[in-house]
């Protein structure tokens, strides 16, 4: 739990930086101006298309990473292929089709991101096309339950799929949940879908920074008046080992209290 | 960390103790104090943060828990 938020803020503020060095917005003229440049060959056109709509591949590379929920990924690597589709995009953009570049830029970055998230997330390595048909077949058995109310058999999902029969048995068994060997289990829950990342994998480096974000971030949380102090506290379940009653009232209320 | 509660959940509570505050209210103040923490940790973390960037990241929930995650394990111990 302390290394996901650890990696978790630090992807976050890669993802700013990153925001903050990307250049400005083109303007609809400026970009077909660019894109047609860029299709004559001008290498210093491609590069400032490319800087220019580094906002757009940084965004959709934190969507698709927060989508994804993984652990075992860096926020910094999806940033990276996106950015791999965004170079796709402008090398092949085609300005005389009248559409906009983020229009047809959106598909291939977001295409390079889930391709590298669905390739890393797990250990097995499970091809793309299967990865694809399991989710297809899944959506196929639940529409079949909600429509005639019980499971389809595997002949009847091979033909509204139009996919042979062995194809789909592969597909569907394909695991979803690993159970690793060296996984700590908790005795009071045996669920064994949870990977648990030990205190000792952490560094001495990366623990230090940690302890460093968790003592700065309780300061910052003590500049806060007591009642936004408190709702937060209210709305997140963190509990406080100080008295509670010290967030029920705001200092201006204590003053006024004491005047009377 | 404890069970989150919902804004509602947050509203009834402070009713409770005389603190007469509506979803829209509880919501906005948390997203408010969020503001001043980014606002604060991009300070000492020397990062540049413009103010609708802070605005949108304070919004942002699952940032929120990031930033309340580790709050509740400073009080743990």
């Amino acid at each position: 739990m302390k290394k996901d938020t650890r990696v978790s803020l630090k992807n976050l503020f890669i993802s700013i930086s990153d925001k903050n060095n990307s250049k400005k917005l083109l303007t609809r003229e400026s970009e077909q101006e660019l894109a047609y440049k860029v299709l004559s060959g001008d290498k210093a056109a491609r590069e400032l298309m490319i800087e220019s709509n580094y906002k757009l591949a940084h965004s959709i590379a934190f969507k698709c990473y927060k989508r994804s929920r993984t652990k075992k990924i860096d926020f910094e690597d999806v940033l990276q292929e996106s950015k791999t589709g965004l170079i796709k995009a402008v090398d092949r953009f085609n300005p005389s089709k009248g559409y906009k570049f983020s229009t047809y830029a959106t598909w291939w970055i977001k295409q390079s991101a889930q391709q590298f998230i669905s390739d890393n997330s797990s250990v097995i390595k499970i091809p793309n096309y299967s990865r694809i048909l399991n989710a297809k077949a899944k959506k196929v058995i639940e529409d079949y339950k909600l429509n005639f109310g019980h499971t389809p058999t595997l002949k009847e999902i091979s033909a509204l799929l139009d996919v042979p029969e062995e194809t789909i048995k592969t597909s569907v068994n394909i695991p979803t949940n690993y159970v690793y060997i060296d996984e700590e289990k908790d005795d009071d829950n045996h669920s064994g879908s949870v990977f648990t990342v030990q205190e000792t994998s952490m560094n001495p480096e990366e623990y230090l920074l940690h302890e460093e974000n968790i003592k700065s971030i309780a300061s910052i949380f003590n500049t806060l008046k007591p009642r936004e102090e408190m709702i937060i506290r209210l709305r997140y379940g963190i509990q406080t080992s100080e008295n509670q009653s010290r967030f029920l009232l705001t200092d201006e209320e204590i003053k006024q209290i004491e005047q009377k | 960390m404890n069970k989150n509660k919902s804004l509602k959940e947050v509203s009834e509570e402070l009713s409770k103790i005389n603190i007469k505050l509506g979803v829209s209210g509880v919501r906005q103040t948390i997203n408010k104090s969020f503001e001043k923490i980014i606002k604060e940790y991009a300070d000492i973390h020397e990062q540049k943060l413009e103010a609708n960037q802070i605005k949108n990241l304070a919004k942002d929930t699952e940032i929120q828990k990031i930033f309340a995650e580790y709050l509740s394990q400073h009080v743990k111990r």
